[in-house]
């Protein structure tokens, strides 16, 4: 039991207490700060004893001490409970004359307390959470100048209390911050004034393989060369300031010479040591890879998708045409539908896969020159049919403009654009088909009299899964696509596409690409490669127009779709191609066009293989060109033999793959020009 | 005519039979998979096979390179019927010495037609 009398509660003992333990100073190591001013305050006041104790909930321990062997006592027999009560400090020169003291067992026993001397520890909250104490086995009393002392070394314990404090705050927050550091998934990258690296997170060393102790004191342009000047660091920073949107990518570079594409966001921090430059990187994946698993997954899905749909459309198909049986009317009709909607569904994988290849793959575009009212007249006798329906009547210009494109996709877009105006024109309306030249654009205005488009429609009428029609719910066929794939098309042309609308007057499509007179002068630069090779071949001569005339090739064999698919696929690489399905028309080809090449099969009508070839080796003009022996099957020694009579190479259509087969081309027509 | 069509989908399967043998007037065999393509082509000697790309086991390109090589059966013409749309991967298919390509989905009315043109017939 506590007495009154002997043992004060304090008022605020609870906030007393929390102020205490806020410096975690109680059960801790001696520390030599404390030890000093013990003795400082023994060595003033010239008493055997001197401690630094604090004022816990029921004890009172003792940080630093002089003269004492114990280190905590309960806090009802300690002198010091009293002290910290007191507005000033405790003086008592007599304990045994004290009636508050004259009981205590430290006066009444070991260690015989006579003298004591204590000034309470003031922290700057004014809570008093011990005490700094002297104390003799005698009766005595201190000076004025002693116990100034003594209240000065009391501040100072107080002070060294706040300090260590704030240490231990401040390594609380440094642990903090090195963690997060640390274990970011941003790299992080602090720099100097002139971009001198002082250090560097996991997540950075990991981006640029490098480990911090090689980039401390490095120049951050070695990771960054496009970085190199603070100048550039400061001006970032600003910029990001100004928009903290613009996303920005950088090249960076890794330990292994690796380039990498970086997000970067840099921004500047005083210290008083200068300025520092923080730079938070993120890397942003490869996008081949990425655009690489973009055209697996659409092929996959398309793949699956087909399958099932195959089963679907080929089912109702069979149906509605009456091969298994006749069907009720409305059972008809029924069927009639779904295979309707299987088909929508068969268009919008065909649009998702040509999208995809427009935007993964332009180099798959084959560019050539073409009169743009030749393919609007091939568009507009396609769509004759559909217009028909409607009475609609399609007008265009006759301008012979000419451009430099390809000639199935522009067939594609201009059909995409004509179709969507004859589905949207009212009956018995006019849809016009204008063509335009400028020195710099070929522009092509489809102009229809239908519903038009709401203003707020028109900036994402391009985007995909938009349709086209807003005023009514008829069911139009396609997803939305069309336009996706037509603006696609255009710019993979460098053009633009556009459309102007009034509602209920009528749309504007409209698209332009650059002018083939404009191209003309660049064209030395698009296939230079290829026309160099040409420039240096024996037959200058036949070519008429050499800054226009890619190498030639002729491809004889009876199967007209491969024929097709590789005419295109050796096009897109810049080179001429002629072909022929048949002995006697090859030979008749390769004697007027002299080609660069030929690629021959030798199961063809007409002659076969090996007569081909021995009547172009018997003609002087022809005796030189390179032939390549595309066949079936291997084919044996002796067969080789007939064959080569000339510079010839032999590749089998089973073992050779569509890249290898392209790259013997390319190789021989290199050698040949060489 | 003869056909033997190798798919493992039962479905496809049955639509091209409907569909070669109703509009075409072809006589159809059906093999589920490779290997029993294999067998019915040695046994039944059909006068063409329409032959599909992506099976399990024995694909179709393997079911060729079989096919090509034993005297048996090198001489029956293949056209492959395949789900893949890829040009790239089509322009492959081409090369492996087939008499064409078609692709899923087909029409089944003209299947027959298609067929009989990349014959020759």
């Amino acid at each position: 039991m506590q007495d009154r009398t002997n043992n004060p509660i304090l008022l605020n003992e609870i906030a007393r207490l929390a102020a205490l333990y806020r410096y975690n100073i109680l059960d801790t190591l001696p520390e030599v700060e404390f030890d000093n001013i013990v003795f400082l305050a023994q060595q003033i006041c010239q008493t055997p004893v001197a401690f630094i104790s604090l004022v816990d909930k029921d004890r009172l321990w003792i940080k630093a001490k002089t003269g004492l062997d114990f280190s905590e006592t309960p806090r009802n027999i300690a002198f010091c409970s009293h002290t910290i009560l007191e507005p000033e400090h405790l003086q008592v020169c007599d304990a045994t004359l004290d009636s508050r003291f004259v009981n205590n067992p430290f006066v009444t026993g070991e260690p015989h307390i006579r003298f004591y001397a204590g000034v309470p520890l003031i922290t700057p909250t004014q809570d008093r959470i011990g005490t700094l104490c002297v104390i003799d086995f005698t009766p005595r009393q201190l000076t004025t100048e002693q116990l100034q002392a003594l209240h000065k070394l009391a501040q100072q314990v107080v002070a060294q209390l706040e300090l260590k404090q704030h240490i231990r705050a401040l390594e609380i927050s440094e642990s903090h911050n090195k963690a997060i550091i640390e274990n970011m998934l941003l790299g992080l990258i602090v720099t100097n004034e002139v971009g001198i690296i002082e250090s560097v997170n996991p997540a950075a060393e990991k981006t640029f393989q490098y480990q911090e102790k090689d980039l401390i004191g490095k120049h951050l342009s070695l990771l960054l060369p496009e970085l190199a000047e603070t100048t550039r660091l400061r001006f970032l920073h600003t910029n990001q300031e100004q928009n903290p949107k613009a996303n920005v990518h950088w090249q960076g570079l890794s330990k292994m010479g690796d380039k990498l594409l970086l997000e970067l966001c840099v921004y500047e921090f005083s210290t008083l040591e200068g300025q520092r430059f923080a730079s938070n990187i993120k890397e942003i994946p490869d996008q081949q890879e990425l655009e690489r698993l973009k055209t697996g997954f659409i092929s996959t899905i398309n793949h699956e998708l087909r399958t099932p749909l195959t089963s679907i459309n080929g089912a109702l198909n069979l149906l509605s045409c009456g091969i298994v049986g006749e069907l009720p009317e409305e059972a008809q009709e029924m069927v009639e539908l779904a295979e309707r909607n299987s088909l929508r569904l068969i268009s919008l994988l065909n649009d998702i896969l040509d999208l995809q290849r427009l935007e993964a793959n332009p180099s798959e575009m084959n560019f050539q020159i073409c009169y743009l009212s030749e393919i609007v007249v091939a568009v507009s006798k396609e769509i004759m049919a559909l217009a028909k329906e409607k009475n609609i009547s399609i007008a265009l210009n006759a301008t012979e403009v000419k451009v430099f494109a390809d000639y199935k996709h522009l067939l594609q877009a201009i059909t995409n654009l004509l179709k969507n105006a004859v589905k949207f024109s009212p009956e018995n309306s006019t849809v016009k088909i204008v063509i335009e030249e400028t020195p710099e654009w070929a522009t092509v205005k489809i102009i229809d009299q239908g519903c038009g488009i709401p203003p707020s429609h028109l900036s994402t009428i391009f985007d995909r899964f938009q349709q086209v029609d807003f005023t009514d719910n008829r069911q139009q066929d396609g997803a939305g696509l069309g336009l996706a794939i037509c603006k696609a098309i255009i710019e993979q042309h460098n053009g633009t596409v556009g459309v102007e609308s009034i509602v209920d007057q009528g749309s504007t499509f409209w698209f332009r690409i650059p002018a083939f007179s404009t191209l003309e002068n660049q064209l030395g630069y698009v296939t230079n490669q290829v026309f160099s090779i040409l420039a240096k071949s024996s037959k200058e001569s036949h070519i008429k127009d050499t800054s226009l005339k890619s190498p030639e090739i002729l491809l004889v064999d009876d199967d007209q779709e491969l024929l097709e698919i590789l005419s295109i696929d050796l096009s897109q690489r810049g080179l001429s191609v002629t072909t022929s399905t048949n002995g006697q028309e090859a030979i008749r080809i390769a004697q007027e066009h002299l080609p660069n090449l030929i690629v021959l099969d030798i199961n063809i009508p007409n002659g076969n293989g090996f007569e081909v070839v021995e009547k172009l080796r018997s003609e002087p003009k022809l005796r030189n060109i390179s032939l390549i022996i595309y066949s079936g099957r291997d084919l044996t020694g002796e067969q080789k033999t007939k064959l080569s009579l000339g510079p010839t190479r032999f590749l089998t259509k089973t073992r050779v793959s569509s890249a290898d087969f392209r790259n013997n081309i390319l190789e021989l027509l290199n050698s040949s020009a060489s | 005519m003869k056909i033997l069509i190798i798919d493992d989908e039962n479905d496809i399967r049955r639509i091209a039979r409907l569909a070669l043998s109703k509009v075409g007037k072809m006589d159809v065999i059906e093999a589920s998979n490779g290997t029993e393509g294999l067998q019915k082509a040695e046994l039944e000697q059909p006068d063409v096979i329409l032959l599909d790309v992506m099976m399990p086991l024995l694909d179709g390109p393997s079911t060729l390179a079989t096919l090509q090589s034993s005297n048996v059966t090198e001489h029956i013409p293949v056209i492959f019927l395949t789900a893949k749309a890829m040009p790239s991967e089509l322009v492959r298919l081409r090369s492996l010495g087939v008499k064409g390509v078609l692709t899923k989905p087909f029409d089944p009315m003209t299947l027959a037609t298609q067929i009989k043109d990349l014959l020759g017939k």
